[in-house]
């Protein structure tokens, strides 16, 4: 049963970045990549393999209609491989062990790193492979920092209205 | 053995991962270049079906503007038909052309999918084979010239636009005939550039620029934009114009594909010893 929810926002997930979020520009910086938000709040104890071939497979569909070959796959990819190790780091940190990944058993401070921090990561990788040349990395990282931006208030807003709501 | 079993067992999140990613990347290379990306094209049956129901939805949204466009180049046309012209001579005309034969012939489509504001844009149309469309084929708008046809699947074809690093397409000053290659730099989806005009032609604000024959994927005189700034390119010798588009790519939607009659001809006799 909770294992359906997560593919139906699979879905849910690539129509609206297909349909909606690839087509939304602001300032000829900002486009938001909100499908990252099941890469981000999929369970902490997921099998690793599964949240890679999930990363994989969600970044495929991404391409599919960005025209983009492998990029958003291997962004996806990326963050699904570092995700535990970053976890794992602030779990030390804050000496607890997460159960759940919400922000109420996070803590405000540690849910902005972990979900900025991957956001920003993704979005680098991104921007950086589409631009493919060192002498753009001032554009590439203004880009993955405002579009970072904007994708986290998003992933914020989602993330606590689907909290709110249950 | 058993040694690197284990090593291959600790380390397998590692090796899918490499696996995986090295997958990523071999498909995003192949795509970037030139050959065919026959996977993941939006050409492809499934999204196309997508996008087309899409597009016919948003494209309420900018009716109003479309129409505008469209009633505007109807009146273009409507001037040139043979009701505009008042008949001076009285003598009867034959229609039979003799003198005349057809070069060029213009496929209309709509364009269901595009981007403006990466560094790498595409395309797509909802006209393909089917409807005689082929690879290197020019597409024009109702305001200049756009791109040029990429792949074709059976309903479908990308198109590379003018705002894609990889395509580069011949253009000449209006007035004086100097030419030079269009390129688009990256940055801005209104500005292009040509280099490599002449010191002591005649370059002023304002000037158009426009298709030149000579690569047999548009015809001559289509638009491509008009002068706003120019200076002098590093040896001296040569002006590099800044160039403001015709077309404007964020809002494009009715489009021409380009069909000349007349290249495989030209080409033949271009390639023969």
């Amino acid at each position: 049963m909770k294992n359906a929810k997560y593919i139906l926002w699979f879905f849910v997930l690539v129509l609206l970045q297909g349909l909606v979020f690839n087509r939304i520009l602001f300032w000829g910086y900002l486009n938001p990549y909100l499908y990252v938000i099941l890469l981000l709040f999929l369970p902490v104890r997921i099998d690793k393999a599964l949240l890679l071939i999930t990363a994989f497979c969600l970044g495929i569909c991404i391409d599919a209609f960005e025209n983009s070959g492998g990029l958003h796959a291997a962004a996806s990819t990326f963050i699904a491989f570092l995700r535990p190790f970053i976890l794992r780091i602030l779990s030390n940190r804050q000496g607890t062990e997460f159960n759940e990944l919400k922000i109420k058993d996070l803590g405000l401070r540690t849910m902005t790193i972990y979900a900025f921090l991957l956001i920003f990561l993704h979005h680098f990788v991104l921007f950086a492979l589409e631009a493919f040349k060192f002498s753009e990395i001032g554009t590439v990282l203004l880009r993955s920092l405002y579009s970072s931006l904007f994708t986290f208030v998003l992933v914020i807003f989602v993330h606590l209205w689907n909290v709110r709501s249950k | 053995m058993q040694n690197l079993i284990r090593f291959f067992v600790r380390f397998r999140l590692l090796f899918l991962f490499i696996l995986l990613e090295g997958l990523a990347l071999s498909w995003m290379f192949s795509s970037r270049s030139f050959q065919r990306s026959t996977y993941l094209n939006s050409s492809r049956a499934v999204n196309g079906v997508i996008l087309t129901r899409y597009d016919a939805l948003t494209d309420y949204l900018n009716l109003a503007k479309q129409n505008e466009q469209l009633a505007k180049e109807n009146a273009a046309l409507r001037s040139l038909t043979k009701d505009a012209y008042l008949p001076v001579y009285t003598t009867p005309q034959t229609s039979e052309d003799t003198l005349y034969k057809v070069r060029y012939q213009y496929i209309s489509a709509q364009v269901i999918n595009s981007s403006f504001r990466k560094r790498q844009n595409y395309m797509t149309i909802n006209r393909g084979s089917a409807h005689g469309i082929a690879p290197q084929m020019g597409v024009i708008g109702p305001k200049g010239v756009v791109g040029e046809v990429k792949e074709v699947s059976e309903h479908f074809a990308t198109v590379i636009p003018l705002i894609n690093p990889t395509l580069a397409i011949s253009g000449r000053l209006k007035h004086t005939g100097f030419f030079g290659p269009v390129k688009w730099e990256g940055a801005d989806y209104r500005m292009a550039t040509v280099s490599d005009i002449p010191r002591y032609a005649q370059v002023s604000h304002g000037d158009s620029i426009v298709t030149d024959g000579r690569s047999l994927i548009f015809p001559a005189g289509i638009p491509i934009g008009t002068v706003t700034e120019y200076s002098i390119q590093d040896d001296k010798n040569f002006y590099t114009l800044l160039i403001e588009l015709s077309t404007d790519f964020s809002s494009v939607d009715h489009v021409y594909v380009v069909l000349d009659k007349f290249k495989t001809e030209i080409l033949n006799l271009q390639q023969s010893p």
